[in-house]
């Protein structure tokens, strides 16, 4: 599965929402609080076996759905 | 002004020891000098409400109340407003003193009703409220100075350690447990007001070299999820407390801080808290006892019939000591509910085995009586705990019609289908345990401190 994918699946598990859509906001439009959104970057590191830097570690700076997707990006491959 | 006195006096002893927040720096020199100026703005007021939004703000204003022998009232904005206002009914106090914009300002309050019992009271902490009503925990300046006593000598922080407090001073146990320890102690103090995220604790933890940290279970099995605290081995005491905890959770946290000394302690705002604490030598073999009651506090475990129970035998367990409030603000009703004969009814059920250690079953108010069976919600929840795909459970019971007290479970994890959940039921539960009415949700709703909420209505997706 590709990046965007398992970005989804992993959001969509923490909020229990199906249908995940890049545009969509954590906090207003699935609801993540500040705990799940914590969560969100655990799971991160652990389902994408890496270690976010110091800078990417505020989960507030993460608006949408796509903003996971792209910090993702910064750290790993498209295809893994 | 004994409390303030016996503060003092402890802090006297390292005067360049500091208190800071953010950018903010105090020594215990500025803070005792800051404390007794600001107290002149307290004469004549007789109970002050601190709702500061800084924590260091808070405890500041807190100790000019115990330098003025003011009774203080802290609350915290975190539980909401609504919260905030049932307080300020509740209590009626005379001032409220604000931190907006980084500047103290003390707000009068024209029809006070405050009116002080014929004891001095230094302190009412208002209990989170589950039920609706704050009720408020009185607490003197003997309750105050004997459990912090008691603390200190078990606690093994000093003068080289330093502590991160990034909970809310509204709660006893880090205003007893944490703030004024560490002040008897002359422990370094840093101040974390905001809302609470293991990353940036770990931050904080890393930058400020912090080697003493204090939170409830749920917190801190986030924070040993995090691989990073691998490299904080100079974190060298942590202090649970605050929730029932299971060994799975207990194991994953001894686990995630190899070198640390852990201390698991049990308590309640009527008790000032802290009533019982577990060495951190036995935490391995131990990890879901509160161990050893502190010097000043007895301990007796009560039947429904009232007689003492024998070892590993449950009942209700009930503290005696110098540490046991006066009672409840404007409520000899509640109070005689709890206090009865200098004993204080802590609504939780408990035993003690056969080597005296001391362990909290659940709240009585959360035991569902099934058929004559006691079944305890959390050793529901603990077990089903274990299984990999659960991340959230709660049990309680309601009553059916024409069944009787059955359990309800809510439930959040990587489950498909409520059928799953059953399957995972039938399989780790014994038989009088499995759950008649299963919701699976997105989520369970949690109060500002993280815990969630018993009482809450919930249904399934």
């Amino acid at each position: 599965m590709n990046i965007e994918g398992k970005v989804k699946d992993i959001i969509s598990e923490l909020c229990g929402e199906e249908n995940i859509e890049n545009s969509m906001t954590l906090q207003n439009d699935l609801s993540l609080d500040s705990l799940l959104m914590v969560t969100l970057l655990i799971e991160i590191e652990e389902k994408f076996e890496i270690t976010l830097g110091e800078s990417d570690m505020n989960p507030f700076e993460l608006t949408t759905v796509q903003s996971v997707i792209d910090l993702v990006k910064k750290y790993i491959d498209e295809e893994i | 002004m004994r409390l303030w006195n016996y503060i003092k006096s402890k802090m006297e002893r390292n005067l360049l020891q500091t208190v800071s927040e953010n950018d903010t720096s105090l020594t215990f020199d500025e803070i005792i000098i800051f404390a007794e100026k600001f107290s002149e703005n307290l004469k004549g007021i007789k109970c002050c409400a601190i709702m500061c939004q800084s924590e260091m703000a808070t405890s500041m204003v807190l100790l000019s109340c115990f330098a003025a022998g003011v009774t203080a009232l802290p609350i915290s904005q975190r539980y909401g407003k609504s919260h905030c206002k049932k307080i300020l009914k509740t209590v009626s106090p005379d001032v409220v003193i604000t931190d907006q914009d980084g500047e103290f300002q003390i707000f009068h309050i024209k029809d006070s009703e405050y009116k002080e019992p014929k004891t001095h009271i230094a302190l009412i902490m208002c209990t989170s409220g589950t039920t609706g009503v704050p009720k408020g925990a009185m607490l003197t300046e003997t309750n105050i100075i004997t459990n912090v006593e008691d603390i200190v000598e078990y606690f093994n922080i000093d003068s080289s350690d330093t502590i991160l407090i990034s909970r809310p001073l509204y709660h006893c146990a880090v205003l007893t447990g944490e703030f004024l320890t560490s002040l008897i102690k002359g422990t370094k103090i840093r101040f974390y007001s905001g809302e609470f995220n293991p990353i940036i604790v770990y931050m904080m933890v890393k930058d400020y070299q912090i080697t003493a940290f204090c939170s409830t279970p749920t917190v801190l099995s986030l924070m040993a999820r995090c691989k990073r605290y691998k490299d904080t081995d100079f974190l060298k005491h942590i202090c649970i407390s605050g929730e029932c905890m299971g060994i799975e959770t207990a194991k994953k946290i001894a686990d995630a801080f190899p070198d640390a000394y852990i201390y698991h302690v049990y308590g309640l705002t009527e008790a000032c808290p802290r009533v019982s604490y577990l060495p951190p030598a036995k935490f391995n073999k131990y990890p879901d006892y509160v161990g050893v009651p502190l010097h000043s506090v007895s301990l007796k475990i009560v039947s429904e019939t009232g007689q003492p129970v024998r070892v590993n035998e449950i009942g209700t367990l009930w503290v005696k000591g110098d540490n046991v409030m006066f009672g409840y603000y404007n409520d000899a009703k509640k109070t005689s509910d709890v206090l009865q004969d200098g004993w204080l009814c802590t609504g939780d059920l408990a035993l003690i085995n056969d080597e005296g250690l001391l362990k909290i079953k659940g709240r009585r108010d959360d035991l569902i009586i099934k058929a004559g069976m006691n079944i305890y919600p959390q050793e529901i929840e603990n077990t089903l705990k274990e299984d990999f795909r659960v991340s959230e459970v709660l049990a309680r019971g309601y009553t059916d019609d024409r069944c009787g007290m059955q359990i309800e479970l809510n439930i959040v994890g990587d489950f498909s289908s409520v059928d799953e959940v059953k399957e995972l039921c039938r399989n780790l539960l014994p038989s009088y345990q499995i759950p008649t009415r299963i919701n699976l949700l997105d989520k369970l709703s949690k109060n500002g401190s993280g815990k969630i909420k018993r009482r809450q209505d919930y249904v399934g997706v």
